[in-house]
């Protein structure tokens, strides 16, 4: 009875991993055959992006702002201290 | 005033009696003279006796085939339902399941209303819906509904571990032929051994599916053992994964996943079933529904069917698919070693895949320029989505900033598809036994 056991685990893990492996190849060929597709799906999300991040100030002025920001409360606070 | 209106009440209480006495009396005085127009009732007593005896704790003292054991067996088939109740309820083991199996539990082991023999109830949904196997191969659609198997594209290696972890399934299978050749008392033919098996895919409607197609007497101790450990994935994996990995490897960090197109993941759910289709039609019915439940999904043109199966159609699946395994927990059933050997075989299968998927990324990764973590190979187990959390959560505990949870996905979403090509085998044995 245990040989029927080992005889099945041989051919159910050899088609499990012959399956997978399949798989495995076959989603590497389409991710290449589909490439054409996600480019231009994912141009297409990322040209909605920049646009919507122009207005934006630049980061080296973000950080500009953000001492001068913090600065100005500390000396709030240590004025609020003093009182 | 008061006094008064209550003598009134008392009152009318004893004419209605006297009313209600006097046609009895009239009855049967009539029945006597009239003879078979009327429907006779034994005497008071008898009735009385009679009604004592369909009582549920005369039924548990003294059964009615005979045997005392068979009474209390069902008195503690209802503490096991209630058992399943209070982990569901209070642990939150996997409730959604464990409250309607639990419930079904003790409604099947009621003496007397016999809701599970032919008529019954219980009867008819166990019929309908899991003996015919449709209710798992229902939840199998919604599940795919759910899944998002975009990870799993972005890294497509980590298919492999969902292979890996399927070796569970089959060392349990002859674990469950050794305990049937060494220890008295237990005899699982190989059909049996199969069933036990594939409680290490660690998906339930996989499990109820082939135990219902390839031995039925066993779903209810499979379903159970299969959601209990799935429930307790959170306890039983993480040892394992710590003893298996260094603390070095835990902290490996993976690279980000690629961002998947539409058309991929449209595309994904016709390849795997041209594959399966190609290679191994006996899987046909559980990779085809979960591949039409996803292509649902990604197809974007049918959100409404979509939310049905991934909402509606799995909630009532679930409680009609909870209620029939509940009902094939009889004490006949339930209350014997083999069942004791399904729950240890259970954690084995659990244990081995856990093993086997973190061992498969070291393999792998004496090969591979960027390394995988370890610590997502065990969540080649299914039990999405809480293997996968596990991964992540050891990962964190390794190294705070490391996200694994997306990459663990992977792994986890192809185990569905490993545990399911695995039943697609185990399903053959049917034709193959001569």
């Amino acid at each position: 009875m245990i040989i029927q056991g080992l005889k099945l685990t041989i051919l159910g893990m050899g088609v499990v991993f012959s399956f997978l492996v399949l798989l495995f190849v076959l989603i590497l060929i389409f991710a290449k055959l589909l490439a054409p597709f996600t480019k231009k799906e994912l141009s297409l999300a990322g040209a909605k992006k920049p646009a919507r991040n122009k207005p934006r100030q630049p980061p080296d002025e973000h950080l500009k702002l953000t001492a001068i920001i913090s600065a100005s409360i500390a000396a709030h606070r240590a004025r609020a201290g003093r009182h | 005033m008061c006094r008064k209106s209550r003598f009134y009440i008392i009152l009318c209480f004893a004419v209605l009696l006297l009313l209600m006495g006097s046609p009895v009396q009239a009855a049967t005085t009539e029945v006597q003279a009239v003879d078979q127009e009327a429907i006779l009732l034994p005497s008071i007593f008898e009735m009385a006796a009679n009604f004592v005896r369909s009582t549920g704790l005369f039924s548990f003292l003294f059964p009615e085939t005979g045997r005392f054991f068979d009474g209390i067996g069902q008195f503690v088939m209802i503490g096991i339902g209630i058992l399943l109740l209070y982990l569901a309820i209070n642990k939150k083991f996997e409730p959604l399941l464990l409250v309607p199996i639990g419930f079904g539990a003790i409604l099947v082991n009621t003496p007397v209303a016999g809701m599970a023999d032919p008529g019954g109830v219980l009867y008819y949904i166990y019929t309908i819906g899991i003996k015919t196997g449709v209710f798992p191969l229902f939840i199998f659609m919604g599940v795919g509904a759910m899944t998002d198997f975009g990870p799993l594209l972005a890294n497509p290696k980590t298919v492999l571990l969902g292979a890996a972890a399927q070796v569970g399934i089959f060392i349990t299978l002859i674990g469950a032929l050794f305990l049937s050749e060494f220890v008295p008392g237990i005899h699982f033919d190989l059909f049996d051994a199969a069933s036990i098996g594939i409680i290490g895919g660690a998906d339930g409607p996989t499990a109820i599916f082939l135990s219902s197609q390839l031995s039925p007497h066993l779903v209810g101790p499979i379903a159970v053992a299969a959601y209990s450990y799935m429930a307790l994935v959170p306890m039983i994996q993480p040892p394992i994964m710590r003893a298996l990995t260094t603390k070095d490897e835990r902290k490996i960090r993976m690279t980000q996943l690629r961002p998947v197109g539409k058309v991929e993941k449209i595309f994904f759910p016709l390849v795997v079933l041209g594959l399966c289709v190609l290679l191994l039609p006996s899987a046909a019915p559980l990779i085809g529904f979960f591949m039409f439940g996803n292509l649902m999904r990604e197809c974007g043109v049918v959100e409404r069917l979509s939310q049905t199966a991934q909402n509606a159609m799995i909630n009532i699946v679930t409680i009609l698919l909870g209620l029939g395994v509940g009902a094939q927990l009889s004490a006949a059933q339930f209350l014997n070693l083999s069942t004791l050997g399904i729950l240890l075989l259970g954690s084995i299968a659990f244990s081995i895949g856990t093993a086997s998927g973190i061992l498969m990324v070291k393999l792998m990764n004496l090969f591979l320029k960027n390394k995988i973590n370890p610590l997502i190979g065990s969540a080649g187990v299914s039990a999405v989505p809480m293997a996968a959390r596990v991964s992540q959560k050891l990962g964190m505990e390794a190294d705070p900033q490391n996200h694994l949870l997306m990459h663990a996905m992977g792994p986890n979403v192809a185990g569905v598809i490993g545990s399911a090509v695995a039943a697609g085998v185990l399903l053959t044995l049917k034709s193959l036994v001569i």
